[in-house]
């Protein structure tokens, strides 16, 4: 009766050497591979971190938009009718807070008002439109907010900016966000 | 000899692997940077559009502040007189003037409709001075409004309105 050898024969041993050199290879190019994608992956990464920050941009249509709005005709005068005030100089009254609309209203609400009215007739803003939200403030030169409107969600991606009125003392910074 | 050839032969497979491996790492950073200078270009173009449309919004800012256009009783960089527009509206030479093939003067606030003539005006809502058929892309502008209110002895009175204008040269 023939009974098999326990060792392997020399011809069995090569072939199997042959697969573990050949395993090897393959781990080493899947390694190189992986090693690619994992540094495609970090690049790719960091391009869409640094696109994701700046995505406040500063718009000539809205600079277009603040710098009309307030040589826009309010309905308060402040000495005598019809010396109307334009909404800028409505924001520096709301800003000092000393003077009153001849008609009894207050500076501030006034231009709040007109302010709402005038946005939601240049924007359409809802949450299913492209513009989801704004943030008005008007800021004087103390850091004080004299006047503040937001409406709907404030994120995502940010279109804004900047006038400066001038204000007693300094000025004061007129800024409007659309968020969309 | 067999064992000769045999070694010649594993070697060149060798070769062979390594002529492959190097193809697919060619091809796969050829695919990687392909998709990449896509991405890039597709931007790149994005911006030229952008510059573009700015250039030609700058222009319609300049219509804006033409002497035609512009309010004078104040200093006011961005306020377009009413009355000067709609004068303008009558007089067929200035259709021609800024080689324009759109351009029009559209009240956003205080709203109203219809367009302007001598019935309704000012409770209109647009002046239209020129409408070429087929005009390109409207370009637009906010502008302040101002014409003089007779009401309560006259006062200076701006709404909120914008400018829109087409044509080749603002492309």
């Amino acid at each position: 009766m023939w009974i098999r050898p326990y060792f392997r024969s020399r011809d069995q041993s090569k072939m199997i050497m042959k697969q573990k050199r050949a395993q090897e290879e393959i781990v080493g190019f899947v390694a190189i591979v992986l090693l690619v994608v994992i540094a495609l992956v970090i690049f790719l990464g960091i391009s869409l971190y640094k696109n994701k920050t700046s995505s406040t941009t500063e718009s000539t249509d809205l600079y277009d938009f603040l710098s009309s709005i307030t040589e826009y005709t309010t309905d308060c005068a402040i000495t005598y009718e019809p010396a109307y005030l334009k909404l800028g100089e409505l924001i520096q009254e709301c800003s000092s807070g000393s003077s009153i609309c001849v008609s009894g209203k207050k500076p501030c609400d006034v231009s709040l008002q007109t302010l709402s009215v005038l946005i939601n007739s240049s924007f359409l803003i809802s949450q299913e439109a492209s513009t989801k939200g704004y943030e008005f403030k008007a800021i004087d030169s103390n850091n004080k907010e004299s006047l503040s409107l937001t409406k709907g969600n404030c994120t995502g991606s940010i279109t804004s900016s900047e006038v400066l009125l001038p204000g007693f003392p300094g000025t004061i910074s007129v800024s409007l966000k659309l968020c969309s | 000899m067999t064992t000769y050839l045999a070694n010649y032969s594993k070697g060149q497979m060798k070769i062979q692997q390594m002529a492959f491996a190097l193809v697919a790492m060619m091809i796969f950073f050829g695919i990687v940077a392909l998709f990449y200078f896509s991405i890039k270009l597709n931007s790149l173009k994005s911006d030229a559009q952008s510059l573009q449309e700015q250039e030609a919004k700058e222009l319609v800012r300049k219509i804006a502040s033409s002497p035609e256009f512009s309010w004078t009783s104040t200093d006011c960089s961005n306020c377009i007189d009413l009355d000067k527009v709609s004068a303008l509206k009558s007089r067929k030479s200035y259709s021609e003037f800024w080689n324009l093939d759109f351009l029009q003067v559209e009240m956003v606030y205080p709203l109203f409709s219809g367009e302007c003539d001598k019935s309704n005006y000012p409770q209109c809502g647009k002046i239209t001075i020129i409408n070429n058929e087929n005009h390109g892309l409207e370009l637009r502008a906010f502008v302040s409004v101002c014409r003089w209110e007779q009401d309560k002895g006259g006062y200076a009175k701006c709404g909120l309105g914008r400018i829109s204008a087409a044509g080749i040269n603002l492309k």
